[in-house]
């Protein structure tokens, strides 16, 4: 017996893992006369067992009903490659992986665009690369300018007893599931 | 369309924040400021009620994200009631805030709300 392919979820599958560590908000410039866009980017990251891992970007902007906007996003993030990356990043650089988000689900007004880029060592260095080479390799690639990064803090300093129980009894837990993945 | 937002308190540290109107780039400040006043009072729980926000833009969904990090700071919550369908779909595929919690009535919100202190006061 074959299951269908169910890419939606396979995607969600494999996000669950990942955990958000930062946003930024960021203003591109979209046409010479200085009319520009703000927008904002998640970060998240993954870590494999070997030491290296991946961050996610995902770029999200409010494009309303406004094709050409997101036409100008497309062209602008076409240009952030393996290629244009790689001598940016230096020799930690694996590679890079798009996700196209719109073969999913398309979410009417809204343009985001998710880029994975891997590092051969990723631990306890996310700042860094973060902050020092990717947000910077990509000012130079893009005609973006990144407010400083938000990053997130890890986690509760106290946990509030019983949590996990307390949404099983009320039932949302799967409703948690279904919108994010992970009830936590 | 203007921004107003409205605040009510629904008890002991519980702040329930009504956004009526587009929270954008020309009018999330007006929610920003709100909040801001809130946080002060250090709550333990936000509830943002969004049945009349009508439109969200990405420094709207800042506001969001920039709450949320001020309550994980301090182990407060957030949680939404009426997220219009279009907003779930971009928290979903995000996942951009990862414990959200999303009511889909007062009833079920009051619920919830009534585990959460029967837990605390175990």
């Amino acid at each position: 017996m074959t299951e269908e392919f169910d890419p939606r979820k396979s995607y969600l599958a494999v996000k669950a893992n990942e955990k958000m560590i930062a946003y930024v908000g960021f203003a591109v410039q979209l046409e010479a006369d200085g009319n520009s866009k703000e927008g904002i980017v998640k970060i998240s990251s993954l870590h494999r067992p070997y030491g290296g891992g991946y961050l996610t970007l995902t770029f999200i902007v409010d494009k309303g009903r406004d094709d050409i906007l997101k036409m100008q996003l497309e062209k602008l993030c076409d240009t952030i490659t393996e290629g244009s990356l790689r001598p940016h990043l230096g020799k930690d650089f694996e590679k890079m992986v798009k996700v196209d988000l719109n073969m999913l689900e398309e979410i009417k007004g809204w343009y985001i665009e998710e880029i994975n880029v891997y590092f051969r060592t990723i631990a306890e260095r996310e700042k860094v690369l973060v902050e020092e080479k990717l947000l910077p390799a990509l000012e130079c690639i893009l005609p973006c300018k990144f407010e400083p990064v938000e990053w997130w803090p890890k986690g509760r300093k106290t946990e509030l007893s019983g949590d996990a129980q307390i949404e099983e009894q009320i039932s949302l837990k799967g409703l948690f599931k279904k919108w994010f993945g992970s009830g936590s | 369309m203007p921004l107003k937002v409205k605040s009510t308190t629904r008890g002991p540290g519980v702040i329930i924040v009504s956004p009526i109107g587009s929270i954008d780039a020309h009018t999330y400040s007006v929610l920003d400021e709100k909040i801001d006043e809130i946080l002060k009072q250090q709550p333990d729980i936000i509830i943002f009620d969004m049945e009349f926000a009508d439109y969200i833009s990405s420094t709207g969904i800042r506001v969001l994200l920039k709450t949320k990090k001020a309550l994980k700071e301090t182990d407060g919550r957030m949680v939404f009631m009426n997220l219009q369908p279009q907003i779930q779909k971009v928290f979903d595929i995000l996942k951009a805030i990862p414990t959200l919690k999303v009511f889909a009535s007062i009833e079920e919100l009051d619920n919830y709300l009534d585990v959460m202190q029967k837990a605390a006061q175990k």
